[in-house]
């Protein structure tokens, strides 16, 4: 008998999965396949020495939970001007909508400049911090920190928003009906919808922040053991033709990354098939 | 009197949604609000429940001759079922049912196995026992609008509102549901209104029917009364009714 192929109600599967795996192929794959290669020519001894080095190490520190708090922090901040964006009407609405996407288009560096200028211990908001509560910004962990979040709460915004448009009023007001207060309704019907919404937006948010390179060299200053970031290293590395050990540290970030972001998608899948609506994506 | 509208008009931008609206309904009655879209039905039981509220002083609403015009609908506590159910996806059929309880302050509450006995009970009623370890997703439209009920009764509500509660069902559970409704009406003579835009619907398990236009009553009367003598010429068309005279 010969092999038939099943019959699609949707035109072009051929034609699509090919396009797909060609670009996903040239644009994603090709460049770890470069890396890798690199990776086989370096002995196990190496890259132990590379990624291993406590100054590499202090790095994964600051680099990794950095990203982590700023990830947690655009949460927050995102996920409450998203819900300001959807829910209520204001004067420059627009503008301030259109404005979050900046962080997306403006070169890193010139972030991090503007940010530099603004902290800096002489700055517009780094010399009252500095002077009233003695905090200082730029040149120290919580820089870094600050260009993190700047970086990554687009990220958030717009995973949210879309959701919560999505929200029918329904639900809030078949709670309110059953007796339920605001905060009850947000607890128990408005943030387990928006939950998903917001792991993704803090995933990517955290995935950003983990390889931001350009707008935190500057705000940092760069001091080993204290606000160096991974990424910088690996800059450092490759300027001293030590291109093994960049790809050393490059290799453990790109599978710490990766396996952050696999576990993230399996809470998400958890809870769709906990919800009884299937397999999703 | 059961539920008391007096002279409750809403505006939606220039849209008139209701015009000086006065309505009374029966302790115990089931009363079917009907016309077409846009005529102001869904608006005036939004009203009711205290979704939406009167435009001007003049407007009240009143509970069981109790003012409540100014209560907003978590404590008007009228069971309210949505036309899209309205269910909570990301709980459990028993967990939608007890949410009423749930939400309630500490001392107010009843005890854990008393919610639960209660859950149980109720899906007793609406006939989905069994079904309590279900999410919404897994449950079939009929399913999910008994929960939505269950979910309503369970706060025992001194009224309950339906808006179009068969409207997103195919035909045949349609008629099943809305005969079981009655049924259960019967039982439990709560004041009841639901909002329809299909008088075969209405006219088949009201026991009043109230006809609306353009944000106003148009007639109020049992099935008879309103087919027997249709007050305006709105009436006689929307019910189709022009050939018999």
């Amino acid at each position: 008998m010969r092999f038939r192929r099943p019959r699609r109600a949707l035109p072009g599967f051929e034609l699509a999965l090919a396009a797909t795996l060609l670009w996903a192929g040239v644009l994603v794959a090709l460049p770890f396949l470069g890396l890798a290669g690199k990776m086989a020519t370096v002995t196990w001894e190496q890259v132990w020495a590379s990624i291993a080095d406590p100054r590499v190490v202090a790095s994964y520190r600051i680099s990794f939970g950095l990203a982590l708090v700023a990830a947690l922090l655009d949460v927050l901040f995102g996920g409450m001007l998203a819900w300001a964006l959807v829910r209520y009407h204001f004067p420059g609405k627009r503008l301030v909508d259109a404005l979050v996407d900046l962080p997306f288009a403006l070169p890193t560096a010139v972030a991090g400049l503007a940010l530099t200028a603004l902290y800096a211990p002489t700055g517009l908001l780094g010399k009252p911090l500095n002077d009233l509560f003695g905090i200082q910004v730029a040149y120290t962990p919580l820089g870094v920190l600050v260009a993190l979040v700047f970086v990554g709460f687009p990220f958030t915004v717009r995973a949210v928003q879309p959701v919560l448009a999505d929200v029918s009023a329904d639900l809030e007001e078949a709670a309110a009906c059953l007796g339920a207060t605001r905060g009850y309704v947000f607890r128990r019907v408005v943030l387990p919808a928006l939950f998903p919404a917001l792991l993704t937006g803090g995933a990517l948010a955290f995935g950003r922040a983990v390889g931001e390179f350009g707008s935190v060299v500057f705000i940092s200053g760069n001091l080993p053991f204290r606000t160096e970031i991974t990424p910088l290293l690996i800059i450092v590395k490759l300027e001293q033709f030590d291109y093994a050990g960049a790809a050393s540290i490059g290799s453990l970030m790109i599978l710490v990354s990766l396996a952050i972001l696999l576990a993230v998608r399996a809470i998400e899948e958890r809870q769709r098939r906990r919800l009884g609506l299937g397999e999703g994506i | 009197m059961s539920i008391a509208v007096r002279s409750v008009s809403k505006n939606f931008g220039r849209f008139a949604a209701l015009h000086d609206v006065s309505l009374e309904v029966a302790e115990g009655e089931l009363l079917a609000l009907l016309g077409p879209s846009g005529s102001g039905k869904t608006t005036l039981l939004r009203v009711m429940a205290g979704l939406e509220f009167p435009d001007d002083a003049r407007g009240r609403v009143f509970f069981h001759g109790r003012d409540v015009t100014d209560q907003p609908a978590y404590q008007r506590r009228a069971g309210f079922v949505f036309q899209h159910y309205a269910l909570f996806p990301n709980m459990t059929v028993a967990q939608n049912v007890a949410f009423g309880l749930d939400a309630r302050p500490r001392r107010h509450r009843p005890p854990k196995a008393e919610i639960r006995a209660r859950v149980e009970h109720l899906l007793g009623v609406v006939q989905l026992e069994g079904l309590g370890a279900r999410f919404p997703a897994q449950l079939s439209g009929g399913q999910r609008q008994r929960v939505a009920l269950a979910r309503a009764l369970a706060i025992e509500p001194s009224v309950l509102l339906l808006d179009e509660p068969f409207g997103a069902l195919d035909a045949k559970v349609r008629k099943e549901l809305r005969q079981w409704i009655r049924r259960f009406h019967d039982r439990t003579r709560i004041t009841s209104v639901f909002v329809t835009h299909d008088q075969e619907e209405a006219f088949e398990i009201a026991d009043r029917v109230v006809i609306l236009d353009k944000g106003g009553i148009q007639q109020i009367g049992t099935a008879r009364e309103v087919r027997g003598g249709p007050s305006t010429p709105f009436v006689t068309e929307f019910l189709g009714l022009g050939e018999n005279i």
